[in-house]
């Protein structure tokens, strides 16, 4: 008997709970020779401006202990050359298409939401309110529960999509802002960005990221990743997508077992492009291990 | 993707050679081109490394791709204890290489930046276009393939930090005084390949600049995909920013801004 991996995250109806996170694959084409892409639960495309956006200068990226820094500044090729060159193949490959997206100030956000509202092929939106990187909006709405909820609910009035909205984890009770996105409608939460961090190249003793800070993700976070998501399921019903450091199949089943209805792989995909096909195999074979017939029935089965 | 390793053998102190079984479904390596490997399983280095591909020949229809580094960390310290029958973890060929269409092409390596460039040669011996070679390094150690360019058909040119091989000096400085014997005509058909350090690079544009010849370089900044995913490892060009996994590594001097580090 094969078990079932259907999640459901509010509206949104996904064949299995394993996405790929935004910002590590690209606009999901660019995974197309490591694997279907359709066969994913979603891809997350790279957050998305109104406008192209060049990112911030170099160096943008540096290695550390079982992690990475990054000061990417959320570079993409804007709303308009998405949706012409991009979204028609992805459509045409039959993926589930999640719309990462982030404005300067509110009134982007209300924008973007709008005009990607009823776009064919567009699935669900994920709201990015916690980059670090980039000093108008972002990290200033996303650390504030009363801006989480005023962004939130202009986005929410402005489109009917599935509404994801990605955390951050650089504030001291994420159970505030999550509520505060829960309560202006947000249909789900990923949880979590990156932690903001900084590393010295002690010989010049500069920055290593040209920024001087910037966001730590891979393995290194999963702990603090795998806490969050547990805080949030003890105080909320809002179906929660676990993200951060997940390398294995071991590691995704740790999130859906602390509470989250599905996962995003982020990191690792630029050391292993296809490792979401050993995450989605293991975490079937686990359920056949475990006797389990549904994925849900592991969602928040932690023996506490 | 797993290749089997066919051979290892060491050059000098700090530097190796491994050649590879090249699978026939992958895509033959162009010179330029780039690989990302990795040695070891879990998070400890999390990225594979990249590493410009050294040489690729065909052994009795069989192709066969060679890598040359240098030990400066983990990943290139596992890759030189590996023996001939070990299996290495490689994804690639990567990037955009060498355009070869000048009269004659001149390599100017940097130490290990000998990597890709050696390639260049090989092709160029096949189509029998002129090439000349300059490598610079710290010391005679850093100097490697000397003999097999020249076998290659290379007038081979050595310049040391320490002279103990070829002249003292920067590798740059041969580059300028050979460019400055050259007639106007030569020298509008020479085309410089660069591969070294970033201050090496630099004196190469430079040099290029003030001698109005042509030059191509390969870069190398921190990659941690090599695929076009995490968009770290940009470079700054007068247009704005370039990836050096995609638009490079290997790029036209004139679009690179020097300035920057």
């Amino acid at each position: 008997m094969t078990p079932d991996l259907k999640v459901g995250i509010g509206a949104l109806e996904l064949p299995n709970p394993v996405m790929l996170a935004s910002g590590t694959c690209g606009y999901g084409l660019e995974m197309i020779p490591h694997g279907d892409i359709a066969a994913l639960g979603a891809v997350v495309v790279k957050g998305l401006s109104l406008r192209p956006s060049p990112g911030n200068p170099p160096p943008r990226i540096v290695e550390t202990p079982s992690g990475m820094l990054n000061s990417i500044g959320l570079e993409n090729i804007g709303l308009d050359a998405f949706l012409a060159d991009k979204l028609p193949k992805l459509r045409r490959l039959g993926a589930r298409v999640i719309v990462n997206f982030y404005g300067g100030c509110r009134d982007d956000y209300r924008e973007l939401a709008a005009r990607l509202d009823g776009v064919e092929g567009v699935h669900a939106l994920e709201m990015n309110i916690s980059c670090p990187n980039v000093e108008r909006g972002g990290v200033l709405i996303g650390q504030e529960p009363e801006e989480v909820h005023k962004a939130v609910a202009a986005v929410r009035g402005a489109t009917r999509l599935p509404l994801l909205v990605k955390l951050t984890p650089n504030v001291t009770d994420i159970r505030l802002t999550a509520r505060a996105a829960a309560e202006a409608g947000a249909d789900a939460l990923t949880l979590i960005n990156t932690l903001q961090g900084m590393a010295v190249d002690v010989e010049s003793r500069r920055p290593a990221l040209a920024r001087i800070v910037g966001g730590l993700s891979g393995p290194a976070i999963r702990p603090v990743a795998v806490r969050m998501v547990w805080q949030v399921r003890q105080a909320l019903a809002i179906p929660i997508i676990g993200c951060g450091g997940i390398w294995t199949a071991r590691d995704a089943l740790e999130f859906l077992i602390a509470g989250a209805t599905a996962v995003q792989l982020g990191t690792v995909n630029f050391t292993h492009p296809d490792r979401w096909v050993d995450v989605l195999a293991g975490i079937e074979a686990y359920l056949l291990r475990h006797k389990l017939e549904r994925v849900t029935d592991l969602i928040g089965a932690l023996e506490a | 993707m797993l290749l089997t390793i066919r051979a290892a053998r060491r050059l000098t102190e700090d530097f190796h050679l491994l050649e590879l079984d090249w699978p026939a479904g992958m895509a033959e390596p162009l010179p330029g081109q780039f690989v990302m490997v990795r040695t070891r399983e879990g998070t400890d280095p999390l990225w594979r490394r990249p590493l410009g591909v050294h040489d690729v020949r065909h052994v009795k229809g069989a192709v066969v791709v060679s890598l040359l580094f240098q030990v400066v960390g983990p990943t290139t310290r596992d890759l030189s204890g590996l023996a001939p029958g070990a299996a290495l973890d490689l994804l690639g060929p990567h990037g955009r290489g060498f355009k070869l269409d000048a009269a004659e092409h001149w390599l100017v390596s940097g130490g290990r930046g000998i990597a890709p460039l050696f390639y260049v040669a090989r092709i160029l011996n096949r189509t029998g276009a002129p090439c000349r070679a300059f490598l610079g390094g710290r010391t005679a150690g850093h100097i490697l393939r000397e003999r097999d360019l020249a076998r290659l058909g290379c007038r081979v040119e050595v310049a040391t930090d320490d002279g103990s091989r070829g002249r003292r000096g920067l590798v740059t400085d041969l580059l300028d005084r050979a460019l400055a014997r050259l007639s106007a005509r030569r020298r509008a058909g020479v085309m410089l390949l660069g591969c070294g350090p970033h201050g090496m690079l630099k004196a190469v544009a430079a040099v290029a600049a003030a001698k109005g010849v042509a030059a191509q370089v390969s870069v190398d900044p921190l990659m941690a995909c090599g695929r076009g995913l995490c968009l770290g490892c940009t470079v700054q060009s007068p247009g704005g920013y370039r990836l050096a996994c995609q638009h490079g590594p290997v790029f036209n001097v004139h679009d690179l801004s020097w300035g920057a580090r």
